[in-house]
């Protein structure tokens, strides 16, 4: 059947959105899935989102039926949200945080983190695919006759997110039930498709050609930068994607959290010291206080309150006065401070203990990894300067901040300042909006943002010559994927023949880099600097031995490939005899 | 008592002229939807489909609500008579910001009437007194200009959440809590 439906799915950090459209409307109209979940034990509701938590129950929890599944024994959603308070060690959360961090093997069982022995912990990758498996259940609940996977689905993924964390949820969302020609968009690029929607055709007059357009997206957990410029094709305006920033773990969250840490010593002061679970209420105050205080005619103090847990609620109830002024100071130069144009960022210690757990930025000032963005994209030493800014993600509910982004913006290009696009945008559902409506595009022939990959990608090659004894040989990264490769394109590699062993798995190191844009396929690069080149997962194929003897050398290429969906594939080809084997990303531990 | 009198004797008049028959035809039809009540939903475009209902009175079911999102059953019944009001202030800010979050969520509630409360307002021919209650000088001449006193509330929802426990537990809103050290 042909699909009824676009579907546009944001799988957050912290929050997943589902938006639908039906597809022959003349203008697509976006509404957001209710998405039935647990409040508590027993207890159902409709939001319009799904925290993306997961509690693993224990022997005695009972409560955790849905309309859906009888027997259950973990909890997704707002419940699990609230027990990430209550019960942390057996909560899950940033499972989406995991999967893109190459330091651990992402099918392992390793969450929750650091839980003790005996809670039954799950993979980054099985925790993804609960959460799409709730979407899907609540689709289906709701529209029994539009069967979800003949859907036309379109799921959001970080543009920071690489070709092996892609693949990841990609792996989770097939195991959940989505159909194999669903469609992958980065979620900046989906926050754009939301204000195009918005402003249907008026958006040929809002951006002029040569225009670049700076998307900002502040999420719960990460920052999300990317640019898209407007070109002229054929005396026709377009979108193209350029370039995207690396994988930012500092968001929203940061900013409540920093809130209630300073008001924590408040208390400290007046010689309050807030237990485990005064301070998850605290946080609480300080998000809601942190709105009030920060909105345009915002009191000048706000009072803090914390209640007293069991039933003494008011006699146990501690407060102190929140400062507007101190609110402001602490958020907008702790995360969005003025800073220099030749503003760097602070490195992050790659020390041992840094790698283990998620590696959450040092650096929280934004505008730092914007203008460090901004200048790593430029193929000259002045930073690329944008006309337009768009904001997307919950923080920029509070004008204040938005406005702070424009002021230090402004304060690097002062001659041609930046100016934020206008429109009432519902922030917290932009990006699942966006993808709805982009797959509308997709199969209506709407507007698109071209760009291709945004990275280009690497295969380490080991150099022949001489072996010196104790010394690695000298590692060369051929480039496989250039800069910008077009979806639904695909390219031999030149290269010289690289030797295969039979029936053994062939292991190749891999590489990304976001700056490297000219390197075109079958480039060698004999030396590259730290920042140029990230590794990433390995790739490995086992040759079958099919016709050929055990322990031969079969002399391939390689060939790349990107999907109509915005997938990565490599293959190895043997010239001579046209046999193919696909390399697959090894996400397990190399040893 | 006089209500019912008055019924009866409508019944027969009716019941005896054609044209008064007529007149009032419109009574017995459903009223108009008002203007305001009137409201595209922001989300789902269609009903979502709920799991069989359980027994248990939804009153329950929103005061667990109340207990769970506001504390308000901590807060009623606690003794507050030693306390000083900036005390009792102190925790009814933040009961009061979970109460508006909760009530907003399943009822989505907004007054009736847009106009600022102190401004003139007119009545005009046809009026629902369910909507509009007229006070003082009131008489049978319209439109008529008064002040809005009060602009009244409404629910423009109600979505209560889904109780699926068992009938032996109904009567429990919150359960106590013991944290294992």
């Amino acid at each position: 059947m042909p699909p009824i439906y676009t579907i546009g799915i944001d799988l957050g950090t912290t929050n997943c959105v589902v938006s639908y459209a039906e597809l022959d409307a003349e203008t697509p109209v976006l509404q957001l899935l209710q998405i039935p979940q647990l409040i508590a034990s027993g207890t159902l509701e409709n939001r319009t989102s799904l925290p993306s938590f997961l509690y693993l129950g224990t022997a005695v929890d009972a409560g955790f039926e849905l309309p859906w599944a009888k027997q259950r024994d973990f909890v997704v959603g707002e419940f699990a949200r609230r027990q990430a308070a209550d019960v942390p060690d057996r909560t899950i959360g940033g499972a989406k945080s995991w999967l893109g961090h190459t330091a651990v093997d992402r099918h392992q069982n390793i969450l929750p983190w650091n839980a003790p022995e005996e809670v039954p912990k799950i993979s980054p990758v099985l925790a993804t695919q609960r959460y799409l498996e709730h979407l899907i259940a609540a689709w289906t609940h709701q529209f029994p006759e539009a069967a979800f996977a003949e859907q036309q689905i379109v799921l959001t993924v970080p543009a920071s997110f690489d070709a092996s964390a892609r693949e990841l949820t990609r792996e989770a969302a097939i195991a959940a039930g989505l159909p194999n020609e669903f469609v992958l968009l980065e979620e900046p690029q989906a926050a754009v498709y939301a204000w195009l929607a918005q402003t249907g055709d008026l958006w040929r007059k809002l951006l002029q050609v040569g225009d670049n357009l700076l998307v900002v997206d502040v999420g719960g957990g990460t920052t999300d930068l990317t640019l898209v410029s407007a070109t002229e094709t054929a005396g026709d305006l377009q979108l193209q994607r350029i370039a995207v920033g690396n994988h930012l773990l500092v968001g929203g969250d940061n900013m409540d959290l920093s809130l209630a840490h300073f008001v924590s010593t408040l208390f400290e002061e007046q010689g309050t010291s807030l237990d485990p679970w005064q301070s998850v209420s605290l946080w609480h105050s300080c998000r809601a206080a942190k709105e009030t205080l920060m909105a345009e005619a915002g009191p000048k103090k706000q009072k803090i309150s914390v209640l007293g847990r069991g039933r003494k609620l008011v006699g146990n109830t501690i407060s102190v006065e929140l400062d507007r002024e101190k609110t402001k100071e602490l958020l907008l130069d702790g995360f969005l401070p003025h800073c220099e144009i030749s503003a760097s960022v602070q490195k992050r210690r790659s020390s041992g203990f840094q790698q283990i757990g998620l590696p959450f930025e040092t650096e929280t000032a934004i505008t730092k990894h914007v203008i460090d963005f901004l200048r790593r994209h430029s193929s000259d030493d002045q930073p690329i300067q944008p006309k337009e800014i768009l904001v997307n993600g919950g923080v920029f509910k509070s004008p204040a901040l938005s406005a702070r982004l424009v002021e230090v913006l402004t304060s690097w290009f002062p001659d041609n300042p930046p100016r934020q696009l206008e429109g009432e945008r519902d922030l917290d559902h932009a990006v699942a909006r966006g993808a709805a409506y982009y797959g509308w595009c997709k199969i209506t022939g709407g507007i698109r943002i071209r760009g291709g990959t945004a990275r280009s990608y690497y295969v380490g090659i080991e150099t022949s010559g001489l072996a010196i004894p104790g010394a690695p040989r000298p590692l060369n990264a051929l480039c496989v994927v250039p800069h910008g490769m077009e979806e639904g394109t695909e390219t031999a590699v030149p290269s010289s023949d690289i030797g295969l062993v039979v029936g053994e798995p062939a292991h190749f190191r891999f590489f990304s880099s976001a700056t490297r844009k000219e390197d075109q396929p079958g480039q060698l690069l004999a030396r590259w600097s730290e920042e140029e080149l990230t590794e990433t997962d390995s790739m490995e194929a086992t040759l079958s031995a099919d016709g050929e003897e055990i322990g031969n050398y079969v002399p391939v290429t390689f060939e790349s490939k990107i999907t109509e969906l915005g997938m990565f594939e490599l293959w190895c080809v043997n010239n001579s005899t046209d046999k193919r084997w696909k390399l697959e990303f090894s996400v397990r531990d190399d040893d | 008592m006089g209500r019912f009198f008055f019924a009866i004797k409508t019944f027969f008049r009716i019941i005896g002229n054609q044209k008064l028959a007529e007149s009032i035809k419109h009574l017995s039809l459903d009223a108009p939807t008002p203007e305001a009540a009137v409201r595209i939903p922001p989300t789902s475009g269609r009903e979502v489909p709920k799991p069989v209902p359980k027994k248990r009175s939804d009153a329950l079911t929103l005061l667990e609500a109340l207990q769970r999102d506001a504390r308000l059953l901590d807060f009623i019944y606690e003794d507050i008579a030693g306390y000083s009001d900036a005390q009792v202030g102190a925790a009814v800010r933040e009961i009061h910001r979970g109460t508006h979050a909760i009530l907003n969520r399943i009822f989505d509630i907004a007054p009736v009437e847009t106009a600022l409360e102190g401004s003139p307002f007119e009545v005009k021919e046809q009026t629902d007194s369910a909507r509009l209650r007229l006070l003082g000088n009131v008489t049978n001449s319209r439109p008529v200009i008064g002040e809005l006193v009060h602009a009244g509330w409404q629910a423009r929802q109600c979505e209560l959440p889904t109780w699926t426990g068992t009938a032996h537990n109904e009567l429990i809103i919150a359960p106590a809590e013991v944290e294992i050290h």
